[in-house]
Formats: C-alpha cells, sequence, structure tokens
C-alpha cells in the first residue's frame, strides 16, 4: 500500500482528504504490520509516526553529542512528517431558499480502527448541531444512517453521501487499493450497487422513498489489474480499476 | 530493580490482572475512551523505548572513553536497567489494551448489560494504566535529572584530572 495508490485513484471531494491520509502514509516503513481486516497498516504504525514527530525536537537536541546516524534520520524525517489530523465540520450554506440549504461535511479519520470516511449531507431548514450529527453518522452505512436521521426530529436531509478509503484486498501480484461512494437521495429513485466487497446491504424498499447508490473502485499495479479485472468479472461487477 | 520500577511493574501486573478478570465479561459500544488511552500508554512506552537506546549510547560512549568513571556508568547501567524495566511493564500493559480493543471491536453493539459491565471493567483497568503511564512519564523525568548530575559530576572528576596532571607537568 503506497500514497501513489491512493493518488491513482482520482478521488473527489466526496472522499476524505486523501492527500492527508497518503502523507501520513508515507512515513509508515512499507514493511509495517497489516491489519488484517481492512489492509491498512496497523494501527500502532500510524500512531508512531504521530509520537515520534512529537519527540523528535527533544530527543534530536539530546543526542547532539551521540553516534546514532539510523536513530537521528529516523527521528529526522519523524519531524518532517505530516501526521494526520481530523478536520472540523465544515458547514455551509449552499442556497439561500426559502428554505435554506445546508452543506455540512464531517470526516471521521479513525487511526484506531483504522477507517477513513467522509459524509457529506445537503438539509433543508436549519442545520443540526455537529457533534450531536457526529455522533449519530458514527461508523453507519449509508442506507442505516439515511434512515436514522430521516426519522430525526427537525431535520429534512436531501442527499447524504458517504466516501470511504479502503479495504486493501490482498491481490494474486500485490495489493488492490479500493474507495466506495455511497449515496442516498431524497425520492423515489433506483438502487444501483456495485460492490463485490459488500455483503448483507440494506435495500430501501418502494415504501421508504430514498434512492441509493453505491459504486466501488480499484487501484493496482499495471501488472496486476488482469487478475484484478477478472476477480472483478467473476462477481458480476463493472467497478473501475486503475494502474498505479 | 530499584522499589520504584518495581511498583510499576505490579501496577501493570494488576491491569492486565483486571483485564482478564473483567474486560471479557461483556461489550463495548464505542472504543473512543479506550483508544485514547491506549494512544497515551503508546506515547510514553514509545518514549521510554526511545530514551533507553540514548542511554545505551551514552554508556557505550563513556566506557569506550572515560576507564576512570567506574561510578558513573554503574550509575548510567542502573538507569538503563530501570528504563528496560519500565518499558517492559508499559508493553505488558499495552498488550492487554490492545487485546481489549480488537476484541471490543469485533462485538460491538450485542447485548447492552454485557457492554455496560465492560465498560466499568474498561474504566477501571484505564484508570490503573494511565496511573502506570504517568508514573513511567514523571520516572523518565527523574532518570533525566539522575543522568544530567552523573554527567556534571564526570565533568568535574575530568576537570579534576587535568588539573592534577598541569600539576605534575
Amino acid at each position: 500500500m503506497t500514497p501513489q495508490a491512493l493518488r491513482a485513484l482520482r478521488l473527489n471531494l466526496y472522499f476524505p482528504p486523501w492527500r492527508d491520509v497518503a502523507a501520513h502514509l508515507a512515513a509508515i516503513p512499507p514493511d509495517a504490520r497489516r491489519c488484517t481486516t481492512t489492509g491498512w497498516p496497523h494501527r500502532d504504525a500510524w500512531l508512531q509516526v504521530r509520537v515520534d514527530h512529537d519527540l523528535a525536537p527533544g530527543l534530536l537536541e539530546r543526542m547532539s553529542h551521540l553516534d546514532l546516524p539510523e536513530l537521528r534520520a529516523h527521528l529526522a524525517r519523524s519531524a518532517e512528517a505530516r501526521p494526520l489530523v481530523e478536520p472540523p465540520v465544515r458547514v455551509a450554506l449552499v442556497d439561500a431558499g426559502p428554505p435554506e440549504r445546508w452543506e455540512i461535511r464531517v470526516d471521521r479519520l479513525e487511526i484506531a480502527l483504522p477507517s477513513f470516511v467522509r459524509w457529506t449531507l445537503r438539509v433543508d431548514g436549519d442545520p443540526p448541531h455537529t457533534d450531536e450529527l457526529r455522533e449519530l453518522l458514527g461508523e453507519r452505512g449509508a442506507a442505516e444512517a439515511w434512515r436514522l436521521l430521516r426519522d430525526h426530529e427537525g431535520l429534512d436531509v436531501v442527499e447524504l453521501v458517504r466516501g470511504e478509503l479502503g479495504p486493501i484486498v490482498h491481490g494474486e501480484g500485490g495489493p488492490w487499493t479500493s474507495a466506495v461512494l455511497s449515496r442516498a437521495t431524497r425520492g423515489p429513485g433506483p438502487v444501483r450497487i456495485d460492490d463485490p466487497l459488500a455483503r448483507d446491504l440494506p435495500v430501501p424498499g418502494p415504501a421508504q422513498r430514498f434512492s441509493l447508490s453505491r459504486q466501488r473502485k480499484w487501484s493496482a499495479a499495471s501488472d496486476d489489474t488482469k487478475d484484478l479485472k477478472r476477480w472483478l468479472a467473476d462477481r458480476g461487477s463493472r467497478n473501475l480499476v486503475y494502474t498505479t | 530493580m530499584n522499589d520504584e520500577a518495581r511498583r510499576a511493574l505490579e501496577m501493570a501486573a494488576r491491569a492486565e490482572r483486571r483485564f482478564r478478570d473483567e474486560m471479557w465479561a461483556g461489550l463495548r459500544e464505542d472504543p473512543g475512551p479506550a483508544w485514547h488511552r491506549y494512544a497515551e500508554t503508546f506515547a510514553r512506552v514509545r518514549a521510554v523505548e526511545l530514551h533507553l537506546r540514548l542511554i545505551e549510547a551514552d554508556l557505550a560512549r563513556l566506557t569506550a572513553s572515560d576507564p576512570w568513571t567506574v561510578e558513573l556508568r554503574r550509575g548510567f547501567r542502573r538507569c538503563r536497567d530501570d528504563l528496560r524495566g519500565l518499558y517492559e511493564a508499559g508493553r505488558f500493559t499495552l498488550q492487554g489494551m490492545e487485546l481489549e480493543l480488537d476484541w471490543a471491536r469485533e462485538h460491538a453493539g450485542v447485548d447492552p448489560v454485557a457492554r455496560a459491565e465492560l465498560r466499568a471493567g474498561m474504566e477501571y483497568a484505564c484508570t490503573l494504566a494511565d496511573e502506570g503511564a504517568r508514573f513511567v512519564a514523571g520516572y523518565v523525568g527523574g532518570l533525566e535529572a539522575r543522568m544530567r548530575a552523573l554527567d556534571e559530576e564526570a565533568e568535574a572528576r575530568r576537570e579534576a584530572l587535568r588539573e592534577i596532571d598541569e600539576a605534575l607537568d
């Protein structure tokens, strides 16, 4: 898993800030322990970048008289690393109305899991309390979040988009990096789901009056794209595949 | 190992026992608070690990360059051994917390009664781990002060030796 694999996915603003994730990722050694479920580096590897970044200036000063070239080089790199910081919730008025329409962007960048998700909501009327919204969204899927928000008093959701980085699947010739975008929109409409990794995905019935789409895309090394495309075809998927 | 380092080890062992006895009793809803404690403990253990490497290097330097400072080397060795004890204690605590985090993530959100039990156990264990971590941080500060004192002592000795050399010349 490399920052180039994230760049190759050509992610738009509905996805989490992938450049920040890639910058943090660049400071993690390639042989770091992996999380078995997500394929991301293990949380300790992410944490170590942050901790070493904080400790580096003091330690470099303390070791000025010591001959430790490897440790010095590591700490110098750590001092220059850019550890991931979760941005605050962004609320913007996109239509003065009436009714006023607001766009709310919530990033949940959790190295504990690891999980990198961006929620983008468009709501009519008053914007919701942002802390409450962050709690409500949690680690839910788009359809579940939609149902929850629809039942939430005083909230008129027009559209909800959930972009997530990962997981990384171990392909036959190397890692296959993926990202998925789910979109729930007010009003009846088609359900378009093309995600070979989704299992037991709740699908809206005709009575629920919202449409849902979910598309995954992939990046892999050029030698490996043929295998990935075959793997997708075997699952009846037409997901986009990019070359790193 | 001195009394302070032994106390840190006992504290970590107590936290580990609580993890075993209580953590497995139920389920947790949110890894948030546990994660923050884990991250703090991780940071302190990492600080000890890196300081340990500096002390090792200092010890090697002194051994190679100054055969007169037996006391100083003894002092540094004592610091190094204490730090090793603290590092192992911290790793021990982290391993317990790591198991709990993994397990909680797998089972989150199933049984509310069991979840409440686990939350209570987790809070207790986190308090213990946090106390241990704070103690480690304070102890590292103390060691740094001791090392500085030893450095000054070594310098004074070198100065005295220089004066003797000059007098002899």
